[in-house]
């Protein structure tokens, strides 16, 4: 029972585990999200992409015993949502905050309707790779399982750091999205380009989905997202629509949400509800003190609607 | 401004509601039910105001900080009704303590429809009133249709927006108390099912028409309330109500391109 013996010190390693456990949605909506919004367009819909990620994800992963073709499909899932987005997006006059919240409903529900049949069966889950095997504890190893989709992110970040200051294509995404005019009459087709960002966002999202029903919590139920989506969106705006920023971000993230949790395990159950609530405060008091009202943020694409 | 956080100022605005009623065990039915009202008015102002106020004091996003409020709402929620404002008697659902059914709120006369809906009605008119047929909404409208021009002519901008979304979170916590008094009897968990999510939907289909809302939210009672009869005839998941509103939301933001293609479709002046 060496596991009971950290007591104390239990609390920061299980905070380090679950910053590593739970932060993994948040890194891929929010880079999904970064991609998205450096084009210039706001996807609030990714919430209803991530709950349809994670519905489909765990429901080809039970179907063909893969949990990989699960991911992909999951990816695929949310790459449709994406398309629907920039599709209605590109039609004039319309509002794309107002188009993602109505995403967002549907896309839940949609989850829900397809999903009732896999709420009981166990699907087969991603695979971790256990980084503690040189720990004798328990509690050690236990935290140090690190899933292969958070190490897919951990590379993700920097290549998309790159990729966006490097590249031809993170050259005209920045483009579109600093100003559609100047995009424009260097010949760019503006609703390709954000439609290619949306759907690679979506994908992004719905992957990130489908950690959440294949590895941590690893089921499908209606339960599943807890605005993981949003907070991700607003993460973004706090990073700096930078993908770097977004990976430390989601670990801070992760860590917030897994406070609760770990506070209760050594006994402390007074105000669970309130530490449960910790990202989301964490995210508004980032906001709060970042943002302001007399200048747009460093970084900020200029077609971007919630900046301006 | 889009705010999408009337979940949070309903949820605690039933809260409030159902607080204030334990307080005071022994008044008359009309004063508690008077109370109720205004203290989850004024939960629910205080907690849109919020949002409103981060917006124009810091440049905070609405949108998003009203969304993360609900969370923050939800949470609080949780650890009143489990804590400190729970029934010793409700074991498996927590949840406050009974108003009392002499608080509660009546039907009308001859129909199975609770007053409630004249609350609804009653307010609907008064927003189209403040916002067509006075200075304040005309500054208001002027401010959302561009906020240079209002800050160009002297307008009150950060006072106007503050107001009115005071004004919308105390709309939606009088929601919550109306939820509370006239069907639940308490708050508990039954509060959050999305009515906050719904009555942005119902906002958009009526085109932001105060007077349009009344037929539209009843439209959406009648979509909500088929949700059991959809389960029981044809064997649909409930969750075919949350696809069928999802698709209405879209199609009408998209038709938003018709306007002024088509003969009939034509836009209103501000």
């Amino acid at each position: 029972m060496s596991g009971d013996l950290l007591g104390w010190w239990g609390v920061p390693l299980a905070v380090l585990a679950g910053a590593i456990r739970v932060s993994t949605p948040f890194l891929f909506v929010s880079l999904g999200e970064c991609i998205t919004e450096k084009s210039g367009r706001i996807n609030l819909g990714l919430e209803g992409t991530l709950v349809m990620g994670a519905m489909s994800g765990y429901a080809v992963s039970y179907l063909s015993g893969s949990p990989w073709l699960g991911v992909l499909a999951a990816g695929c899932a949310g790459a449709v949502f994406g398309i629907l987005h920039a599709l209605i997006c590109s039609l004039p006059r319309v509002n794309d905050i107002a188009v993602g919240i109505a995403l967002m409903l549907f896309g839940i529900g949609l989850a829900f309707f397809l999903g009732k049949p896999f709420i009981q069966p166990q699907a087969p889950n991603l695979p971790s790779i256990p980084f503690g095997w040189w720990s004798e504890n328990a509690q050690v190893r236990d935290a140090l399982r690190v899933n292969a989709l958070f190490i897919i992110g951990v590379i993700l970040a920097p290549f998309l750091l790159w990729a966006f200051r490097n590249t031809r294509w993170g050259l005209i995404l920045r483009t579109v999205g600093d100003s559609a005019d100047a995009a424009l009459a260097l010949g760019y087709a503006i609703n390709r380009v954000r439609m290619f960002a949306t759907a690679s966002g979506g994908f992004l999202a719905g992957v990130g989905g489908s950690f959440l029903s294949l590895s941590y919590p690893g089921s499908w139920s209606e339960g599943l997202s807890s605005g993981q989506g949003i907070t991700a969106v607003a993460l973004v705006i706090f990073a700096r629509w930078n993908p770097m920023l977004c990976f430390w971000a989601s670990l801070l993230f992760g860590g917030a949400a897994a406070l609760g949790p770990a506070l209760q395990s050594v006994g402390i159950t007074q105000g669970y509800y309130l530490f449960n609530a910790a990202p989301y405060m964490l995210t508004l008091l980032i906001m709060i003190l970042t943002c302001s009202r007399d200048r747009t943020l460093a970084g900020a694409p200029g077609e971007l609607g919630v900046t301006r | 401004m889009v705010v999408i956080g009337g979940e949070g100022a309903l949820v605690l605005g039933g809260l409030a509601a159902s607080a204030i009623a334990m307080t005071m065990p022994s008044a008359a039915p009309l004063v508690v039910q008077i109370a109720m009202a205004v203290a989850a008015m004024i939960a629910g102002a205080a907690w849109i105001a919020l949002a409103g106020g981060l917006r124009h004091w810091r440049g905070v996003n609405e949108t998003i900080s009203s969304l993360l409020l609900v969370y923050i709402a939800i949470a609080v929620f949780n650890h009143l009704v489990e804590g400190l404002l729970r029934d010793p008697a409700s074991l498996n659902k927590p949840s406050t303590p009974n108003i009392g059914d002499a608080n509660m709120l009546g039907t009308i006369p001859g129909t199975d429809i609770h007053w409630g809906l004249a609350y609804g009605i009653i307010a609907c008119v008064l927003a189209y009133i403040l916002i067509y047929r006075t200075t304040f909404g005309f500054g208001m409208r002027v401010a959302g249709g561009n906020v240079k021009a209002a800050r160009m002519v002297g307008l009150p901008v950060g006072r106007l927006v503050l107001v009115a979304c005071g004004l919308a979170g105390a709309s939606a916590g009088l929601a919550g108390m109306v939820e509370v008094a006239a069907v639940h009897g308490k708050a508990n968990a039954s509060l959050i099912v999305g009515y906050g999510y719904t009555g942005i939907l119902v906002a958009f289909l009526a085109r932001h028409n105060p007077l349009a809302i009344i037929p539209v939210a009843i439209q959406l009672g009648g979509i909500g309330a088929s949700g059991g009869l959809l389960q029981r005839r044809l064997g649909l998941p409930d969750a075919t109500v949350l696809v069928l509103q999802g698709l209405i939301f879209i199609a009408i933001l998209t038709s938003e391109v018709l306007y002024g293609r088509l003969p009939w479709l034509k836009r209103r002046p501000a």
